[in-house]
């Protein structure tokens, strides 16, 4: 018995490579769930999360490091990568791990966590600081508001959608002013496609880029209180005619050959849409405000050369909704944990350093746009001041800045309307279907 | 029991307990297996088993779960997407194995053998599994891109023309085929070469008519052992293998090749033949 044979041998071995292998699975999927060692809500501190962002991260430890030189209990920072936050802060919050002040996204996001009596409410500590509250710009305040009780704090810079367009191709086919129709924009698409260029970019295996154009002729053809409805669960909300009509557009513009054939298949996160608009194989590509930031990354020559030029969102003739809203991400948010272990230095934090001029122009230092009033000058300066300035303008003068659907919905619903909006684009469910299908997913 | 103040009295029975420079080690039990075991209750069986419970329960995370017995069940049982799913799950099993085994048995068997760069061709071709999946991700999505990836060069050349593999209907479950297929044929090559490795070297001496058969004979075994018939297939085994053997029984053909003629084997009594099976190592020749 002391001796084996080989192939019991074997047979053990391929036993302990298998059970490795699933442990090695395990451990895998468990990081994107396991609870976070220590930080947090123990009583001689407080534990502030936030997404991990190099720029970013600088400006918050400034504030969060003058907060501390002061009376009352200290502040750590406690980045965290963006993909498993929204999981990690979910286990995390209402156990004794729980940050006291957490990045969210407002709207639905936080919803959930103000539904469960987990949030703080913030609007007696801005009743009574008027100057702070009035310094952030409403259509964005708005967004941390819930039910008329203000629950989230603007914490970092605006992000609104638009076209972003290459300046070479568009003078290659003698256009030099972006449409601001909608009839100009289909008119514009054709002129594009007669000369062999695919109009636009689009990133396709992402549905959240096919979202943007539901997003803005939505609002563009019945205003944001149809969207409103969506999130306020009105039955049928989502077989509105609005919304019919704007699918049948998006549908009108796939059949036109607006996006290529095979958009289905290219891809933001590797630049695969990016490539195609800076090489000049497609004219334009619709994306939020970091697409200038992301392309000043990996194709900085493409800005240098001032060839990239940017537009609003066109009108849509006989649409109820106002050509200057806008959709996007409006900011992110700071709110308070009701369990924390002092909720009163916590909202001090977030009154005292939000709109302190040295945490705004921290901010605007590293590229970002902040939510607060009166920055025309100080948001006109730096690398990428001209688009900066434009971004500013677009959203203070707003009257309604539209959430990302995809955060401003339950995730389970965003999900749905994900996968069913890709097979609209990919002509294999009519705008009919896709209402009813959203009505059912959210009942 | 890693020393030599074992006593026999805690050794365990059939182990060579008597000599003192011996180490004894009893046989592997439960005990080794326990570390393992516990982490793996711990992180695998553990959640699973909660999961169990949750599916009969609808939770937000954050909100305690509430009980709604079977609804869950039954919703997935009117959910098309679920047989879809199921379907398209039982095709990549079935063609992942088809594919894979086609391709890595004789790479396998070829990386069993001691050829002259075999070892470096060994290293590469195990690449892929050492990648992380996110990394393989990141790799094969940019190989991928219909417009600058390589799709759009061997797109057109095999009917494809505007590259799009992963955004179409009919093509995107080939090709995440494909990639799982390219990451994980490493790994089943690699079992192929340990089984490969434990035919007889023997066997591959001279080259009898009989040779490809037993070889056959013991890849198939292996693959049979490891579906759970061990027992009567390695019985099966020896079986053939002995009849091989038997073929050879004359001295003067199972000399080496480069052997002297006046060597002589020491070790020829057919009774031996099923132990050198057993530990697999070249026949003792004493040359005079």
């Amino acid at each position: 018995m002391a001796r084996r044979s080989p192939r019991t041998r074997t047979t053990v071995r391929t036993a302990l490579l298998a059970a490795a292998a699933a442990l090695a699975v395990t451990a895998t999927a468990a990081c994107g769930t396991s609870g976070p060692p220590g930080a947090g809500g123990s009583s001689d501190g407080l534990a502030l999360w936030t997404l991990e962002n190099e720029g970013i991260n600088g400006v918050q430890q400034a504030a969060i490091d003058s907060f501390n030189t002061g009376e009352g209990p200290d502040i750590t920072l406690r980045t965290i990568v963006n993909d498993p936050y929204k999981a990690q802060l979910q286990t995390a919050i209402g156990s004794p791990n729980a940050p006291d002040i957490f990045y969210n996204w407002g709207g639905g996001n936080l919803q959930g966590y103000v539904d469960a009596g987990q949030v703080v409410d913030l609007t007696p500590a801005l009743d009574a600081n008027p100057q702070v509250k009035d310094a952030f710009l409403p259509s964005v305040l708005d967004v941390g508001t819930l039910d008329g009780r203000i629950y989230g704090i603007p914490m970092q810079g605006v992000q609104p959608v638009s076209f972003f367009y290459n300046r070479d191709v568009f003078a290659q086919v003698g256009v030099t002013e972006f449409p601001t129709t909608w009839s100009g924009f289909l008119q514009l698409v054709d002129r594009l496609t007669a000369a062999g260029i695919q109009p636009i970019a689009l990133a396709g295996s992402q549905p959240w880029t096919e979202l943007m154009y539901l997003e803005y002729l939505l609002d563009r053809n019945g205003g944001p209180e149809k969207f409103q409805a969506i999130v306020d669960g009105t039955p049928g909300a989502w077989s509105d005619p609005a919304v019919v009509t704007s699918l049948r557009q998006i549908q009108d513009l796939v059949n036109r050959g607006a996006f290529g054939t095979n958009f289905s298949a290219v891809n933001y996160d590797n630049q695969g849409s990016q490539a195609l608009l800076t090489s000049g194989r497609a004219a334009m590509e619709l994306m939020g405000s970091w697409e200038v930031t992301s392309l000043n990354d990996n194709f900085p020559d493409f800005l240098a050369q001032d060839r990239l030029g940017w537009a609003d969102f066109p009108a849509v003739e006989g649409g109820a909704g106002d050509p200057a809203n806008l959709v996007g991400n409006p900011s992110n948010f700071y709110s308070v944990a009701a369990n924390s272990s002092d909720v009163d230095a916590s909202t001090r934090f977030l009154v005292e350093n939000m709109t302190s001029p040295a945490y705004v122009q921290g901010m605007i230092d590293v590229g970002q746009v902040p939510a607060i009033e009166g920055l025309d000058a100080q948001v006109g300066t730096g690398e990428f001041a001209d688009f900066n300035t434009y971004a500013y303008e677009s959203v203070k003068n707003a009257p309604a800045f539209t959430q990302s659907w995809d955060q401003a919905l339950p995730a389970d619903v965003a999900q749905t309307m994900l996968t069913n909006l890709s097979e609209v684009f990919l002509g294999s469910m009519t705008p009919e279907q896709f209402g009813q299908a959203m009505d059912a997913a959210s009942q | 029991m890693t020393t030599g103040t074992a006593t026999p009295e805690r050794a365990a029975p059939g182990t060579a307990a008597s000599a003192g420079s011996h180490v004894d080690v009893a046989r592997p039990g439960f005990g080794w297996a326990a570390p393992a075991v516990v982490f793996f209750a711990l992180f695998a069986l553990l959640p699973m088993l909660a999961v169990v419970y949750l599916s009969f329960t609808t939770y937000d995370g954050l909100n305690p779960p509430v009980w709604t017995g079977l609804a869950n069940w039954q919703a997935i049982g009117a959910d098309p997407v679920f047989g879809e799913s199921l379907r398209l799950t039982a095709l990549l099993t079935v063609l992942s194995w088809v594919a894979q085994t086609a391709i890595s048995l004789p790479l396998g068997v070829y990386l069993a053998g001691h050829q002259r760069g075999r070892a470096v061709l060994a290293a590469v071709f195990f690449v892929p599994l050492l990648m992380s999946s996110a990394a393989v991700a990141v790799l094969w999505g940019t190989l991928f891109d219909p417009n600058f990836g390589l799709a759009s060069v061997v797109g057109p050349l095999v009917g494809v023309p505007d590259g799009n593999f992963v955004g179409s209907r009919s093509l995107a479950f080939y090709a995440v085929l494909f990639v799982v297929s390219w990451q994980f044929m490493p790994f089943h090559a690699l079992l192929y070469q340990g089984a490969a490795r434990s035919i007889p070297a023997m066997l591959y001496e001279g080259g009898h008519p009989g040779r490809s058969r037993a070889v056959a004979a013991v890849l198939v075994g292996h693959r049979a052992a490891a579906a759970g018939h061990d027992r009567r297939v390695r019985r099966d085994d020896r079986r053939r293998v002995a009849h091989v053997l038997r073929d050879r029984a004359d001295p003067d053909q199972r000399r080496p090749r480069h052997a002297p003629a006046s060597c002589r084997c020491t070790c020829t009594s057919r009774a031996s033949a099923p132990s050198r099976w057993a530990t697999p190592r070249r026949s003792r020749w004493c040359c005079s």
